[in-house]
């Protein structure tokens, strides 16, 4: 098939069309990029700091209230192996916590980010320990539901992950609302 | 070569063990409970629920 006169027209037409899918497409791809590197960009957390066990860290958030010290401690409870997981804000005059206070300091997703981070550096550190949570009020538990929902595919990878309903643990399923959760660090 | 040392930490810090300082002024909370409230509810709660069975060694 030739292109001629008026033809010819109709041929850098067909050209410039197809110069709009390949844009098309090319914008399509990036737009997928971006999303994948923002997906990851969510996931953004503070840099800690431990003592020796790994059973106490400390990370500065840090948003319009300012910088705020939160410690994050996995305690022994009283049964073999299982860890209490407790975090807070440390007053810097006193050194005391409070895990009641809400900081609002704007960065709620990479807080419990890092929080999940210290997760896994604790139980890299004790691999039979299991992780005992929950807010110390009904909206700060289901806030961490939420956390736990949104973050689910990427942390059953690793975890095993339960929610205690009417006093018996269930494997964790999302949109049920739960007392409390328990993780333990899946084998490598 | 300050600023290549903190963006290689930056980078390390994106996979999923995160890099940790050790800093030993933390040493003074090992051995207390920070979050005693939490821990007694914990426990109180525990001590009926008890402990699922593992899947780990399974």
């Amino acid at each position: 098939m030739s292109y001629t006169g008026i033809t010819s027209n109709q041929f850098r037409e067909d050209l410039l069309r197809l110069y709009r899918l390949k844009a098309f497409l090319y914008i399509y791809i990036l737009l997928l990029v971006f999303i994948k590197y923002a997906s990851i960009i969510k996931l953004e957390r503070y840099e800690l700091k431990a003592e020796k066990s790994l059973m106490v860290f400390e990370f500065i958030s840090e948003g319009p209230k300012g910088k705020i010290p939160k410690l994050v401690q996995f305690g022994e409870t009283n049964l073999k192996d299982l860890y209490n997981l407790a975090f807070g804000d440390k007053d810097l005059t006193t050194g005391e916590i409070n895990d009641s206070v809400v900081s609002n300091n704007n960065d709620s997703d990479k807080v419990l980010a890092t929080v999940v981070a210290t997760v896994y550096a604790f139980t890299d550190k004790h691999p039979d320990a299991w992780v005992y949570a929950t807010g110390s009020t009904k909206s700060r538990t289901r806030l961490y539901r939420m956390g736990l929902t949104k973050y689910l595919s990427e942390i059953e990878e690793d975890f095993d992950l339960y929610g205690q309903k009417k006093g018996e643990w269930e494997s964790f399923e999302k949109g049920i609302e739960y007392e409390a959760f328990l993780a333990q660090r899946k084998n490598d | 070569m300050i600023k290549f040392a903190i963006m290689k930490v930056k980078e390390l810090n994106k996979s999923k063990l995160p890099v940790v300082r050790i800093d030993n002024s933390l040493e003074k909370y090992k051995d207390r409970v920070l979050f005693k409230d939490k821990l007694d509810k914990a426990n109180e709660m525990l001590k009926t629920t008890g402990l699922p069975k593992s899947r780990k060694h399974s």
